[in-house]
């Protein structure tokens, strides 16, 4: 532990004497704490590749494994004979894609009319919105289950779990409150004007002129709500019945057991199973950046 | 009664069909958030709430119980280190988050520094990572005899630490980093876009005025940035009173929260008593809805303390 | 009105299936559609018994819905509670069955003819799958966990200690015994005797027999004290690993043999062939556990046929040919080390149960467990064990950090234990006042 805490002091005192001789040596400082914080981002992300790579008694050695093993093959056969990872990565697919779409349709006319609109009982029923953001979704956990299995929506032979997962949550009170910012900063009112002399209607002036204009906040509300989706848990849990129906989360807890656990190949499914993520991530970073950037929350 | 003079200043007394019909744009554009919230959403919390007067195990018969559930609640101990501990691990974690990010996007918005995009990607990484995978990897990392970091501390001749294990207070100090680890990119990210939108002038009228940068992060930057950090703020307290997966899963798939408690949240706390851990529906739900008190409670306070000291830049964020 | 309905209809449907079961005969026209939930390894034993299963019963069509042991119970608790969606035939672990045993949600198998093999399963499982007032039977058991005491006779054989499980068990028969081995077998920092000092002291509760029928606590035990005292004397020379036994950390090392002993149900052979050690054959060896301690039953499941099931009639043929008949259980034991609650597949199959197994270097670890199974007594068990249960280890870890006594332990676990399950006793006593068995 003291050992610990010297080097974090020998870190910043090395810092701290940098950034005193001229500004190459505050820059070199200022790379350094990015490259730092940089590695503790990265490392656990190597170690999940690093660990798709070795045998169960391999990652749980002394001293650890840091670099690749050679049982990355056998992995993926362990991991092919106990889960059908492509059928759950369609899965996945389907019930997230539905949900962003329409989360991003109704989050953006809601946000929208709250931000450009005036009409009685804004204020309320914004209150009643924000409100709805604190209470933890456990709360409602068996009365929804109820419900959902009242309207049939459970996978035990259809998919029609999957409408469980998509629409209850899709037009959520962050996403509306997200929204809501960025048209508030980023949507001038003389436009909307404009629009409206040319003889436009409401619904052309939102998906014409509106809705290009939150292309960047799409991107950013996208990536959450996608983000979120694509890992949940619970709910899913209970309202899809069969393995055939499971979504990634809920293929990866089967790997899981008490008997012990194939980490490599439960890593490798992981791998597999965050890489799309990550790449449409690193792809679309730019706009989802941009989105931020652009002023979701600003003042 | 003149049309014109309606529109612009709206009489007191009007039937409700016309005012839904004067604005009904606006009303179909925010109508699907509420008619699924009062179809799927509304259902589920008043049961809930209804469900905490009542003695159930969801199993047999429920039996009324009047307030028993919220009263036994405020007796037991465990009750109380569980939120002593989500306070504990959620303001510690918030130096990370807060003053970690802070510091981050100023340096990443420094002229001193290139690479901006590349860096916030990487900071943004951990958001966009699978639970399952993230939470093997750290209890591997913060392992007692073949864990990393006591692997790392041994290369110093360090005995091994007992992270997970030991008398329970460092689990807190595990949590803490696994928590921040995932949440520190996403204040960064925000940081940053405010601070973009942060017109140079003032950063060049401060140097000219002699300004240190400590000068100028406390007080330009965080007057300025206020609305952002108290939206993140506000963020990350749902997040520490949601904290669940990163001590249930350090501690071993534990209800107790580790030794003498020492990671048990309010989540850890309410899940160990229905669903997941147990059946005690009714009291769950009481637990549930105290929970969310606190929530708006601090979301109150967090609000009147930013609207009290400038009273223009409300949660609103109203146009510059 | 609808009561005489009720009345009529379970009247008749407990004369159908005694009739059925007086013919002696099995009715192979049953025919449906059921799914079958639990984790895993029990799919593994269903896989393996369902050609015998579908030769009985063709027309039976069975789907296997498995998951994770706490997800399982998770959703299958929802399930009931909300009344759809439960399978037709669950898996019950035998932490949970209290929680289960006055439920309403479940099927009352005595109505399907259950009574007909009460005589074929020991008093122990099967008086824990009776409601409270004693009328209904939710659930039939399907193992049972004869405790027993896992070591590798390599390392002890290493450091030139008795290898044979008579031996051993003689040398261990005492405290002192136990320390002198852990003593030679560990090497601080590299391999250990026990994954935690806790454990031995939690073999004292793993019947879990924590309330008694007034559910007051049982703290004291005979010998927890000297228990204890040795527990301390292993964390204090760092003969533990210190970390929980199913943790990963413990399995690498139950593998490389740098934990050298762990006690657990029988079935926890079969985890060692199958998942932690399998290329161990030879490594392991089992005996009674240490000290003089009594025979013990951890863990073991049962299944339960969900009232909502639609399909009870199939899944009652599916739950008795698994269970009640000594060809599934046997099927199912030899490929998942599950040991059966149903004695008379202990006799129908001796070879299983008396041969050597050559992954235990020849030693018959099942004959072992059928003696102690013998030997278990029936307990009582409450909604509050699992909450109890998992105090143990806490609690000691928590005493041996702040350097208490043996008898502080015991009374911080007791102060533990009471904090914790306060709420669910109220719902245990509420469970009781239900069934009308309980005096203030």
């Amino acid at each position: 532990m003291k050992t610990l805490l010297l080097l974090i002091a020998v870190f910043f005192l090395v810092l701290f004497i940098l950034s005193r001789i001229g500004t190459t040596g505050k820059k070199i400082a200022l790379y350094l704490v990015l490259l730092a914080v940089a590695f503790i981002m990265l490392f656990p992300f190597y170690e999940m590749f690093v660990m798709s790579t070795l045998k169960t008694n391999e990652i749980y050695s002394f001293p650890p494994r840091l670099w690749f093993g050679s049982n990355l093959l056998k992995n993926f056969e362990n991991m092919n004979k106990s889960v059908n990872l492509l059928r759950a990565f369609q899965n996945s697919c389907t019930v997230t894609i539905s949900y962003v779409v329409l989360a991003l349709l109704f989050c953006s006319m809601g946000g929208y009319a709250f931000s450009i609109y005036d009409f009685p009982g804004k204020k309320t029923l914004f209150r009643i919105l924000l409100a709805t953001m604190m209470v933890p979704a456990t709360a409602g956990m068996i009365p929804w289950y109820i419900m959902m299995s009242k309207i049939g929506w459970i996978s035990d032979r259809t998919t029609a779990g999957f409408l469980a997962l998509i629409i209850p949550g899709c037009a959520n009170a962050f996403g509306v409150f997200w929204m809501r910012q960025y048209c508030q900063n980023n949507v001038p009112k003389s436009l909307m004007e404009a629009a409206r002399i040319d003889g436009c209607s409401e619904w052309t002036i939102f998906f014409r002129i509106i809705a290009p204009i939150l292309l960047p906040a799409y991107a950013s509300l996208g990536i959450m709500n996608f983000v979120n989706q694509w890992n949940e848990f619970t709910q899913a849990l209970l309202v899809l019945k069969r393995q055939k129906f499971y979504t990634l989360p809920l293929l990866l807890k089967t790997m899981v057991g008490d008997r012990g656990t194939d980490y490599g190949a439960l890593m490798l499914a992981s791998t597999c199973a965050v890489l799309p993520l990550l790449i449409f991530f690193l792809c679309a970073s730019k706009y989802f950046m941009s989105g931020l950037t652009a002023g979701a929350v600003k003042e | 009664m003149d049309k014109t003079a309606g529109s612009v200043r709206a009489p007191k007394k009007k039937s409700f069909g016309r005012i839904l019909y004067e604005n009904r744009v606006a009303y179909a554009y925010i109508a699907p958030f509420y008619i699924l919230f009062l179809v799927f959403n509304l259902f589920p919390m008043v049961f809930g709430f209804a469900l905490s007067f009542f003695r159930w195990d969801g199993l047999s018969d429920m039996h009324f119980i009047g307030i028993q559930n919220y009263g036994n609640l405020l007796k037991d101990p465990l009750f109380w280190k569980a939120l002593q501990n989500t306070l504990f691990i959620g303001i510690i974690a918030h130096i990370p988050i807060l003053l970690g990010g802070l510091v981050l996007a100023y340096i990443l918005n420094s002229r001193l520094v290139r690479g901006e995009n590349l860096f916030k990607t990487i900071y943004f990484m951990p958001m966009v990572t699978s639970a399952v995978a993230v939470t093997v990897i750290f209890s591997s990392m913060f392992g007692y005899n073949y864990g990393v970091i006591n692997y790392f501390l041994s290369l110093f001749g360090e005995p091994p630490i007992n992270w997970l294990g030991g008398d329970g207070s460092l689990i807190k100090v595990a949590v803490i980093v696994m928590f921040s680890w995932k949440w520190i990119g996403w204040n960064m990210v925000i940081y940053l876009a405010g601070m973009q939108g942060i017109s140079n002038d003032i950063y060049e009228a401060a140097s000219i005025d002699g300004a240190t940068h400590v000068d100028v992060v406390f007080k330009i930057l965080i007057p300025l940035l206020k609305p952002i950090i108290l939206f993140t703020l506000i963020q990350s307290t749902i997040g520490m009173f949601n904290l669940f997966t990163e001590p249930f899963v350090l501690t071993g798939n534990s209800w107790t929260g580790g030794t003498n408690n020492g990671a048990l949240t309010l989540m850890i706390y309410l899940l160990n008593k229905a669903p997941q851990g147990g059946n005690l529906y009714g009291y769950a739900s009481a637990v549930a809805y105290v929970i969310t008190l606190m929530i708006i409670f601090i979301s109150t306070v967090l609000n009147k303390v930013t609207e009290e000291k400038d009273s223009g830049t409300g949660k609103g964020g109203n146009k510059k | 009105m609808k009561r005489i309905v009720t009345l009529v209809l379970v009247t008749l449907m407990a004369l159908l299936s005694l009739s059925a079961f007086a013919e002696g005969t099995v009715n192979k026209d049953i025919s449906g559609y059921i799914e079958v939930g639990g984790w895993p390894s029990g799919d593994d034993a269903f896989k393996a018994a369902m050609a015998g299963f579908n030769e009985m019963y063709p027309n039976i069509e069975v789907e296997l819905v498995f998951t994770d042991t706490t997800a399982h119970h998770q959703a299958l608790q929802t399930s009931l509670a909300a009344g759809s969606g439960a399978p037709d035939v669950a898996m019950v672990e035998g932490a949970y069955i209290a929680q289960y045993k006055n439920s309403l949600a479940l099927t009352d198998l005595n109505t399907l003819g259950a009574q007909a093999y009460k005589d074929d399963f020991g008093p122990f499982k099967w008086n824990q799958a009776i409601s409270d007032d004693g009328k209904r039977m939710v659930a039939i058991p399907w193992d049972l966990g004869p405790t027993l005491y896992y070591y590798r006779s390599d390392v002890f054989e290493e450091v030139g200690l008795p290898t044979d499980p008579d031996e051993v068990t003689k040398l261990m028969s005492t405290w002192e015994g136990v320390l002198q081995v852990a003593e030679k077998v560990s090497i601080p920092g590299k391999r250990w005797f026990l994954p935690s000092a806790a454990y031995p002291y939690q073999w004292l509760f793993i019947n879990r027999d924590y309330f008694d029928e007034k559910l007051n606590l049982v703290l004291e035990r005979p010998g927890d004290i000297d228990c204890l005292n040795a527990c301390l004397e292993i964390r204090k020379n760092g003969w533990d690993m210190n970390v929980d036994m199913w943790s990963s950390e413990a399995y690498a090392a139950y593998e490389a043999g740098t934990c050298v002993s762990v006690a657990a149900g029988s079935w926890f052979s079969g985890f060692l062939k199958t998942d932690i050690d399998p290329d161990g054959a030879g490594h392991w060896r089992a005996t009674v556990l240490p000290a003089g301690m009594p025979a013990t039953n951890w863990g073991g499941s049962f299944l339960v046929i969900p009232e909502q099931s639609k399909e009870k009639e199939a899944a009652w043929a599916f739950l008795t040919y698994m269970l009640c008949t000594a060809k599934g259980q046997n099927d199912m034991f030899a490929a998942v080390d599950y040991f059966p609650a149903y004695e008379p597949a202990w006799t129908q199959a001796p070879e299983l149960y008396t041969a050597g197994d050559p992954y235990f270097g020849g030693q018959a670890p099942n004959a072992l467990a059928a003696k102690i199974a013998g030997e278990v007594p029936a307990v009582y068990n409450t909604i509050m064990d699992t909450t109890a249960e998992g105090y143990i280890y806490s609690a000691f870890n928590a005493g041996a950090e702040a350097g208490e006594t043996a008898e502080q332990i015991r009374e911080r676990l007791g102060k533990d234990i009471e904090v914790a399950c306060a709420e669910l006793k109220l719902q245990q006593i509420q469970n009781l006042k239900d069934a009308g068995v309980w005096q203030e």
